[in-house]
């Protein structure tokens, strides 16, 4: 589902990821784990190519970072479900108006949208929210909207970068459990952590990364 | 449809969104296109008034004193198929007497014993719309035919009118083309505020795969309604303004000033191109 074959990532800094080898299979709970700076974003965006390694090859479902055109990269963006890191809700948009959105960018019909908008908003426990605005919210309710977003058209994959990284630890472990239902039901969920406590008593499958190298398999 | 009608509906959010600079561009449509609708109603009644004056030129051409009616006739035959030539009647040497009786009250063959008038003709210029009336080749034509003795014109009026008529249409073109690329411009600074401003939206857009034509189309949409909404308010205005003007002035000006479909078209043809062009500009800034 998603494949890293001795991926080598260089910001122009020096900085960045090197001979990563990483294998994700369908319906997996994955964790990617390390210290601030690592490295886990720049994966997150290999995988979403949003850049392109500068050796290796990455395969995401059936698109490949060698011979991906430009012009298809969005429709390799619809197949996953993004949760960024900086919850990065339009503030000038309500929830239902931000969790619509990628429906919109797929071109759903208006009763479609929403249907599975309000769906998702009663899954994370926001329906009476959702004509409310991201700077009326919390931190762990915008986080769940961000979910929201990211599950909205339905992904066979989750890329959940440190979902619970600004959240006091209760509202943490609800969204790990929102993830873990959603996870439950099938869908592959990618999520990357410096939270070595929380993963632990997960039992989940995990990598480390530490200065941009892999660590543990 | 449903994305269509989404992006539409995105693109009058823009607009919304940016009231003020969106106030700004579509004040300067409304501006421009006002200025521009007078001189397309200008133009559409000068039409009036140059077709009105052109139908008072004249030539005469005199021919030579042994010419008789009948071979008159038949010279009058050949130049009715010269190119420029509306209509021509044969002003005969009879004719020519009483005309000279009726305007001096004399009669020349009392006073002369015989007629000196020669046999001529009067010549009326066909129309030409826009274009320019150049009777030099027509005179040329006609000075060449045997038996013509002199072709009478008032060539400086006619050269002075056409020329004031080419030289205003041209000033007024140069003036419409500045008005309409200032108003491009405005668009176009509107719609990358509005890129500008909208820098997060965009991203998110990219990261959840929308295509650039996705993202592009609701400013396209903001630039050309701004056009569309400035182009109606100015026909509205000139609409107003065309129809008072009829009710005051109908009693100096022998002809009702017209302000039809066609300049209606032409308005909002132009406000669209505007708008397009304007936004085009203004979505440069969203490469990548
Ligand atoms: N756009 C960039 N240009 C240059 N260097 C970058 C860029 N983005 C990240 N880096 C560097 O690459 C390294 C890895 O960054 P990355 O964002 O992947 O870390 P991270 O593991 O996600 O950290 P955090 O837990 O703080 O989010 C860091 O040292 C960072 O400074
Ligand atoms: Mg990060």
């Amino acid at each position: 589902m998603i494949g890293f074959n001795n991926v080598t990532y260089t910001y122009p800094n020096g900085m960045g990821v090197f001979n990563v080898h990483l294998r994700i299979l369908p319906g997996e709970f994955y964790f990617l784990i390390g210290p601030s700076g690592a490295g886990k974003t720049t994966i997150i965006r290999l995988i979403y190519m949003d850049m392109f390694p500068d050796r290796g090859e990455i395969n995401v479902n059936r698109f490949s970072s060698k011979k991906i055109r430009k012009s298809k990269i969005p429709q390799l963006r619809r197949e996953i479900g993004m949760i960024p890191q900086n919850f990065n809700l339009l503030n000038d948009r309500n929830l239902f108006e931000n969790v619509a959105l990628p429906l919109h960018v797929i071109g759903c019909e208006k009763k479609e949208i929403r249907d599975r908008v309000m769906s998702l908003l009663i899954e994370v426990g926001l329906e009476d929210k959702a004509y409310e605005y991201p700077r009326e919210l919390s931190g762990g309710e915008q986080q769940r909207a961000c979910i929201a977003r990211g599950l909205v058209k339905d992904p066979d994959i989750i890329l959940a970068d440190e979902p619970t990284g600004n959240l006091d630890p209760s509202t943490a472990m609800q969204i790990m459990g929102l993830l873990e239902r959603i996870n439950r039901k099938g869908t592959a969920v990618l999520m990357t952590s410096h939270n070595y406590r929380l993963i632990k008593e997960l039992g989940h499958r995990f990598i480390e990364i530490k200065n941009g190298i892999i660590q543990t398999g | 449809m449903s994305k269509i009608i989404y992006l539409f509906h995105e693109g009058i959010r823009y607009v919304w969104r940016h009231k003020l600079s969106a106030f700004t561009a579509i004040g300067s449509v409304f501006f421009s296109l006002v200025i521009i609708g007078i001189f397309i109603i200008v133009q559409q009644n000068s039409h009036q008034l140059i077709d009105y004056i052109r139908s008072k030129y004249e030539i005469e051409v005199f021919f030579e004193g042994n010419v008789t009616n009948e071979d008159a006739q038949l010279i009058v035959n050949q130049i009715k198929e010269l190119d420029g030539v509306q209509s021509i009647a044969l002003v005969t040497k009879e004719d020519a007497l009483g005309i000279y009786q009726e305007q001096f009250d004399e009669n020349l063959i009392d006073i002369l014993g015989y007629n000196p008038l020669p046999n001529s003709a009067v010549i009326n210029l066909e129309k030409h719309g826009n274009t320019e009336v150049d009777i030099g080749p027509l005179i040329a034509n006609l000075e060449k035919i045997p038996n013509v003795d002199e072709v009478v014109y008032e060539g400086t009026l006619i050269r002075r009118v056409e020329y004031f008529y080419k030289t205003t249409i041209k000033i007024i073109s140069y003036i419409a083309i500045g008005l309409l690329v200032i108003t491009i411009i405005v668009i176009s600074n509107t719609v990358k505020l509005s890129v500008y401003a909208k820098q997060d939206l965009i991203q998110n857009l990219q990261s959840i795969g929308a295509t650039k034509r996705f993202i592009k189309t609701p400013f396209i949409i903001e630039g050309i309604l701004e056009g569309i909404i400035g182009a109606i308010l100015a026909i509205v205005v000139l609409f107003i303004a065309v129809r008072s003007g009829n009710t005051y002035f109908t009693d100096i000006i022998s002809f009702k000033i017209m302000f039809d479909i066609t300049g209606i078209i032409w308005l909002l043809g132009f406000a669209i191109l505007i708008g397009l062009i304007g936004s085009y500009r203004g979505i440069r800034v969203l490469l990548k």
